[in-house]
């Protein structure tokens, strides 16, 4: 590792740029650690390369655009000032620390004030001190034989009967996507043939193909080793929504130095007991709330409230891990093995090292990484991993307890880690049924049929799975109920997306809540 | 200057003038505007040895150019000539006051130059479609010219750098690599061009000041560096897309004296990087484009009237739309008038706009290559820029310290490229003059050339596009519009005669649908870790 910073600067074109040519024609000393990127304006900076650089370990990073007032092309500054203000929260919550991250501003002739910014700044990154994250550059490894994965998971099997393609939600919205013919492009070695590569971006690894395969393939999980074929390969990464933001942050979080800061937000009213061996695992919701709080509004951090409420209401006190990383589920299902496998055993780490003998989350995607797929990669968790609903079922059914009215009527999103994956579409309904039955309405495909959120692991989101979404809201709209339930934060999130629709917006918005929110609302001793 | 006083000096021989005291000679070196009257020091012929560009000895040569015309924007400059073609773009009471009125007396002094010109060059009329001849298209087989200019060794030059650039003739596709001693005179552009047409070069990189081969002034192309792109990209049958450049000067020139080492280690970075790229070069598209030539004034306040009467004198057809009956009415041969019609907005672009409007109850529209509106008509109509969605407002706000929000623009112009007021507020000028100002606008945005992509315009991925609308709201330029898919869904597309390149929409889009082909996500993330992942010691090279 290095011994000096490194400090990158997104330089605008315009009012910056000018400022820093004149340096550059005056040879002035600009300090040494400082990288120039040059842009056409700030505002064309989105938050995954200003996140890119943290990950790539980059000590400091300045964002360099025009005065307010200046931009050239007007919208720079606000675009800018949102862009950093969200990423800056994203580094607080990482435990890097806002301060790392700088947007200053300056105009053409600005030339002095630009200078003593920039050792100003450099002083403070020195300061500070070299970033705990560097950049991880993985061993040569050579990835699985493409043979080996189709072996693996039995490919051969595939009897060409077209189940998986006639079921499959992505293929019924009309894209040129079929589950039988990627498989057979497969059998036959065909990687790099653009239809193949797109198709095996596309695949939101749902399981509906899983569920409907008469011969047991579990094409999700051979999509998903393809993908990680891929990325061995150095050939992946296109297809992931938001630019990698969401990858480029898991990433981050498998810094092995990094302690990340993850419940300084929690509310006082919530009791936990950091000696308790029952941990309560929260998921990634507080970084979507400041990634989307600008265009969804969404509030996913409220199920980690709610949930820890619940688990108070019947005297539960879980501890906390306040440097909670990630559990790698999106970093597995998009392709990127090595860094899932380096978050699962730092996490196992951190289960072992405090002591905790039970994992408690309300987290689907979480539940089902835990449970299934880190042993499945031979990382023994040592500890049992409860969903959230299937301990607030066992406390239910002890009685006494009374369900208040809410006030709507609801229908349920079933999300596919839960319902298909583990199994468990009873679990969600389980608790539906105890609040007031005939608010209640299922959507026309539900349970383990039911149609996916639109998305998986921010990898393969384009214009057909947004109208296998507007489908899935119409389904919900028909059902006459006000508010769609959900059990997945993401879930929310890319159905909110769906949402946002200059066009359609009138025939398919619907306010959403988590279950955890709907319970926490109405729970009551009898 | 402080004076020793008389009393103090008697019978010695002190000196009387006192000199300036360190703080007042740093102030009275600040005033210094560099504005280059010799001072005979002769440090510019030393630092120029090189090529003996300047000549101390020359004397003054008189020049003739013939014009037409004469626009003087100078009070102080040619105080007594006078006449009918001699137009002072200055007003006395008011000169230097509020840039923003002297740019509009200046649009309203090149209006007069046209109309005094009328007629004689015969202006385009009708309609006809635009397009860029074929340009030299990038060539498939990659043969890469290294050009590195050292800036006439004003910075100072390492022998190793030549060394380096010898070396290169070993590099896979690499043809030809030499060092000039200045590019940006003509001598150092010619040459390059003749080695790019010797060698048959289909890449070239050039090292030198300027930053990009693109049609794009940013506030720090200077005159050395644009000359230099004039004369490399202007009917010379080199392409702009077939060209990486560098900024070697500010990256690694700049740091010779003090720091040869790193220089040379930067120095090394940047060629290599900059021939990398030249490989990933991509051909700039051309399309063809529909283009009216007429223009439609809309409103009947003095300016919208007069912008009518000055169009149609330099020669140009234009519609006029009174919507206040009984206003008298504009004769010329040139302007077709609509009355007793209510105008209800304005569609589409610049060359290609339509301007709806209902007559006797019917609803119509006709085509116009660009719109000027009046104020009072500006409140009424709305600017229609998808079909489906809600109209917006045409305004001409002009930027000010502090608020954020609004593009650069003349005062005249609004968002939407070919529509102007006639008559906007805050400017301290006659309503004759505002008129004609936006009578010039109107004709300088009639093309004299073919329209074509410029680079760095956005493209929306169909497919991948999800119609959320993110970046039609953040546009400045309104240059995304929305048609069906596939999937029974919308997406966007960005026009590329109207992108300007921010890439504003890219950083909002959800999906990576948006992205510019200039630069992408892909170079970017790629820059980075050319930035990040090098070894210490290399210097702020990597500017992208």
């Amino acid at each position: 590792m290095k011994d000096t910073c490194t400090i990158l600067l997104y330089l605008c074109n315009w009012g910056p740029h000018s400022a820093f040519h004149t340096l550059q024609d005056q040879a002035a000393d600009i300090p040494d650690e400082i990288k120039v990127v040059r842009v056409p304006c700030a505002g064309r900076i989105n938050r995954a390369l200003l996140l890119k650089a943290f990950e790539l370990g980059a000590d400091g990073v300045v964002l360099a655009g025009c005065r307010p007032g200046a931009c050239r092309y007007g919208s720079g500054t606000e675009t800018s000032e949102r862009n950093i203000e969200d990423t800056r929260e994203i580094l607080s919550l990482l435990g890097l620390g806002r301060e790392r991250l700088r947007f200053e501003t300056f105009l053409p002739d600005e030339h002095d004030c630009l200078l003593a910014f920039l050792r100003q700044f450099t002083a403070e990154i020195r300061a500070l001190g070299k970033t705990p994250v560097s950049a991880y550059q993985p061993a040569a490894a050579a990835g699985e034989p493409l043979t080996e994965i189709v072996r693996r998971h039995d490919v051969f099997a595939c009897q060409d009967c077209g189940k998986c393609t006639s079921a499959c939600p992505l293929s019924l919205t009309g894209k040129s996507f079929s589950p039988r013919s990627l498989a057979s492009s497969i059998i036959a070695g065909d990687t790099d043939s653009p239809a193949v590569k797109d198709a095996i971006a596309s695949c939101l690894t749902c399981g509906m193909c899983d569920e409907r395969c008469p011969s047991a393939v579990r094409f999700s999980e051979f999509v998903r080793d393809l993908r990680t074929f891929l990325d061995y390969r150095g050939d992946s990464g296109s297809a992931q929504a938001h630019a990698g933001f969401f990858q480029t942050l898991q990433r981050t979080l498998a810094a092995p130095q990094l302690v990340p800061r993850r419940w300084d937000w929690l509310p006082p009213d919530i009791a936990v007991d950091q000696q308790s061996p029952t941990l309560y695992w929260g998921g990634c919701a507080s970084f979507f709330d400041f990634f989307f709080r600008h265009f969804l509004k969404v509030q996913t951090r409220d199920i980690l409230a709610d949930s820890l409420r619940l688990l108070n209401f019947f005297d539960m006190r879980p501890a906390l891990l306040s440097d909670e990383r990630c559990c790698g589920h999106d970093l597995l299902w998009s392709g990127d093995r090595d860094s899932f496998l380096r978050l699962a055993r730092l996490n196992v780490e951190a289960f072992r090292a405090r002591g905790i003998r039970q994992v408690v989350t309300s987290c689907p995607e979480c539940y089902w990484t835990f449970k299934h797929d880190y042993p499945a990669f031979g990382i023994e968790t040592g500890v049992q991993v409860t969903h959230l609903y299937e301990l607030l079922e066992g406390e239910i059914g002890k009685g006494k307890i009374a369900f208040k009215k809410l006030g709507r009527t609801m229908t349920f999103q079933d999300s596919c880690r839960l319902s298909r994956f583990a199994g468990r579409p009873d679990l969600p309904r389980g608790l539906m049924a105890r609040l007031q039955q005939d608010t209640f309405t299922e959507m026309q495909d539900h349970g383990r049929a039911s149609i996916c959120c639109g998305n998986s692991a921010w990898t393969g989101c384009d214009a057909y799975s947004k109208a296998l979404q507007v489908k899935r809201l119409e389904q919900a709209r028909k059902t006459g109920s006000d508010l769609l339930v959900t059990s997945c934060p993401k879930c929310q999130i890319h159905l909110k997306c769906a949402m946002e629709d200059p066009f359609r917006e009138d025939a398919i918005k619907m306010d959403m809540m988590d279950l955890t929110g709907v319970l926490v609302r109405t729970i009551g001793w009898e | 200057m402080a004076v020793l006083q008389p009393e103090a000096r008697r019978n010695t021989f002190l000196e009387a003038a006192r000199g300036l005291t360190a703080d007042q000679a740093a102030r009275e070196a600040e005033r210094c505007l560099q504005c280059g009257i010799c001072s005979q020091c002769l440090q510019c012929a030393g630092a120029c040895a090189q090529i003996g560009a300047i000549t101390h000895s020359e004397p003054s040569r008189e020049i003739m150019e013939n014009a037409g015309v004469v626009i003087i924007a100078d009070p102080a400059a040619a105080r007594r000539i006078a006449g009918e073609d001699v137009i002072r773009a200055y007003d006395t009471k008011s000169a230097g006051s509020d840039t923003l009125s002297l740019m509009v007396r200046g649009f309203a002094a090149a209006a007069r130059a046209m109309m005094i010109l009328g007629g004689k060059p015969q202006r385009p009329r009708g309609h006809s479609v635009s397009f860029s001849p074929p340009g030299p298209a990038l060539s498939p087989e990659i043969r890469v010219g290294v050009f590195v200019c050292r800036c006439n060794d004003s910075l100072g030059w390492l022998e190793e750098m030549t060394g380096a650039i010898n070396a290169l003739s070993t590099v896979d596709g690499v043809v030809h690599a030499e060092s000039i001693t200045a590019a940006c005179i003509d001598e150092g552009a010619a040459a390059i061009l003749r080695t790019i047409r010797e060698k048959g070069i289909t890449r070239a990189v050039l090292a030198s000041c300027a930053c990009c081969s693109l049609n794009f002034v940013c506030s720090s192309c200077t005159d050395q560096r644009s000359r230099l792109k004039n004369a490399l990209f202007s009917g010379t049958g080199v392409s702009r897309s077939m060209v990486e450049m560098c900024n070697l000067r500010g990256e690694v020139l700049r740091l010779v004296r003090m720091h040869p080492e790193r220089a040379l280690d930067c120095f090394k970075e940047l060629i290599d990087s900059s021939i990398k790229r030249a490989l990933m070069l991509k051909p700039l598209p051309a399309p063809a484009r529909n283009y009216n030539f007429t223009t439609a004034v809309i409103g009947s306040s003095e300016a919208a009237v007069h912008s009518a009467q000055v169009l149609a004198q330099m020669g140009y057809e234009v519609f006029w739309f009174n919507p206040e009956a009984g206003r008298e009415g504009v004769e010329h041969p040139s302007i077709h008038c609509f009355r007793d019609v209510q105008v209800t907005g304005v569609r589409g672009m610049l060359g290609d706009f339509q301007v709806l409007f209902q007559q006797a109850g019917t609803d119509q529209f006709i085509q116009a290559g660009a719109v000027i509106v009046s104020r009072k008509a500006a409140e009424r109509i709305k600017y229609i820029h998808q079909k489906e969605l809600p109209g917006r407002d045409i305004s001409s706000a002009m930027q000010q310290a502090g608020r954020v929000g609004i593009p650069f623009m003349y005062p005249g112009t609004t968002s939407v490229a070919g529509l102007y007021i006639a008559d906007p507020d805050g400017i301290k000028v006659s309503d004759r003059e505002r008129g004609a100002a936006a009578a010039a606008l109107a004709a300088a945005s009639m093309p004299r050339g073919p329209r074509s992509s410029r680079g760095f315009s956005v493209v929306v991925d169909e497919g991948i596009c999800r119609g959320c609308g993110r970046c039609s709201t953040y546009c400045p330029y309104q240059a995304i519009s929305f048609k069906r898919n596939s999937a029974g869904g919308w997406v966007a597309s960005a026009d590329d005669a109207l992108c300007k390149g921010c890439g504003n929409c890219i950083s909002v889009c959800p999906s990576n649908a948006a992205d510019s082909p200039f630069r992408n996500h892909a170079f970017l993330e790629r820059v980075l870790e050319e930035a990040l992942l090098q070894p210490a010691g290399s210097g702020t090279g990597m500017t992208a």
